[in-house]
Order: C-alpha cells, then structure tokens, then sequence
C-alpha cells in the first residue's frame, strides 16, 4: 500500500535554547504530491532556509511529445533507501529536516513525480542537501519511470544525471 | 530448488511479472542471472547491472538463496 505522510511535523525544541530533534521523513505515494503541504510539513523557529525541489513530468522528451509517465517502485526497498539517504544527508549537512516524496502510478505532464524539502539554519547547507537527496533518490532508490509518447511508442527511463 | 523471481521494468518485458526458476542449492545472484540469460539472450545486458534483493533488502552477490524464497530483480533506477 502506498502511503504519504504530510502531517505538519515540528522539530522538537520549540524554546530557542532547547535541543534540537531533527524531523526526517521519507515516503511513496501513488496520490498527487501536494508541493503546499510539503512546503510547511517541516516547522522549527531555527529554521532559517527552506529548499523546495520538485522534479516534474516534462511534455518533450527524446524530441518527442510525452503523454504520461508511469512511476513503478519496490515501495519497501525504495522507502528505506530514501530514509537512508535522508540520514546519511543529516550527517553530511547540519540539517534541521528534510522531506522525500516520490509518486507511483501514472502521471500527467506537469505533475510532480518527486519532492524534496530540506530545511536548515543557512541556505548553502540547505541547498546543497537538497540536491545531494535528490541526486541520491535520482540514481539508487529502485524507482522507474516508463515514458509514454503520443505516437504510441513507449521508453524506460535511464538513469539522468541533468 | 525452486525459487520466486520478481521483476521490474526493462525485466518485466523479457520475463513478465515473475516467475519461478530451478536453480542449484547453493545458487547466488550469479546463478540466477545466468540461467534467466539462457532464458532469454535479450535480457543479458540489463541482468548484469540488476541487483537482487529480497522483500526488504539488497542481498550481496555471495548472498545464498532459499528453496521457496521470493526474490527481486532491480535494474538500474531511473526515478525522480
């Protein structure tokens, strides 16, 4: 069962002095991604840069006009790889959260296909997480897209590296 | 022994959704990938750079599998 989870989730620590609990949340879901609610899912009075990538269902690929994309995923391994990615991002950057959102099922040009947030205290950590989980889910979560074209043919993804 | 082998995209157009493969008693990940070669020539490149897994794990290449076990073949991703 896919599953999403985008209920606003505050990093514990309200009080400015008070530890912090980074929030990290990986997840698979084969309902539309919702870019508003991933925005505001991360909440801490730290957090002083907020990143938001969204890869999207372009209409031209391989010169061709693009119809729909189907994701498909092992939506175990790939839940668990994500949760790892977000992990080894907390280690490599100082972190206050970071979100990861991939969609399965068929999609329409313009849809989101995958979102990251990563929120941090500087925006050159939280960018730079940012495009580390992405490149990361990108290359190694087990996730394929199958491109569909109008002239009826059809293509698997290969791996990008743009 | 008989196993369950799973497949993902370019796989799943060479062998469908799954099926089941006799292999060896001591049968790693290369065993696999060469009897499902002879099945089918086609799918040579693309069993070569597929990992095997299990239902919730990357398994390494010397990983021995199980008589009845349900096993995953994942090419390279191609997410986001």
């Amino acid at each position: 069962m896919a599953e999403s989870n985008l209920t606003p989730q505050s990093a514990v620590g309200v009080g400015l002095n008070l530890p912090l609990q980074q929030v990290f949340i990986a997840s698979i879901t084969d309902r539309a991604i919702d870019l508003n609610a991933v925005i505001q899912q991360i909440r801490h009075p730290h957090i002083g840069a907020r990143v938001l990538f969204s890869g999207e269902i372009r209409g031209l690929s391989h010169g061709k006009e693009v119809t729909r994309l189907e994701y498909t995923a092992h939506k175990v391994l790939a839940k668990k790889h994500m949760q790892q990615v977000l992990q080894d991002a907390a280690l490599e950057f100082p972190l206050i959260g970071a979100v990861c959102i991939h969609r399965i099922g068929m999609l329409e040009v313009s849809e989101s296909a995958v979102a990251v947030l990563t929120c941090g205290r500087h925006r050159s950590e939280t960018y730079a997480a940012n495009r580390y989980i992405i490149d990361r889910v990108k290359a190694e979560t087990p996730i394929w897209k199958r491109e569909f074209f109008a002239d009826g043919t059809s293509v698997w993804g290969e791996n990008c590296l743009h | 022994m008989t196993i369950e082998v799973f497949f993902y995209a370019q796989l799943k157009d060479y062998f469908g959704e799954k099926l089941m493969l006799e292999v060896s008693d001591e049968a790693t990940a290369v065993e696999i990938r060469n009897k499902l070669s002879e099945k089918n020539a086609l799918a040579a490149d693309w069993l070569k750079v597929s990992r095997l897994a299990s239902d919730d794990a990357f398994l390494s290449e010397d990983f021995a599998v199980a008589a009845g076990g349900r096993y995953y073949l994942l090419p390279p991703s191609s997410g986001g």
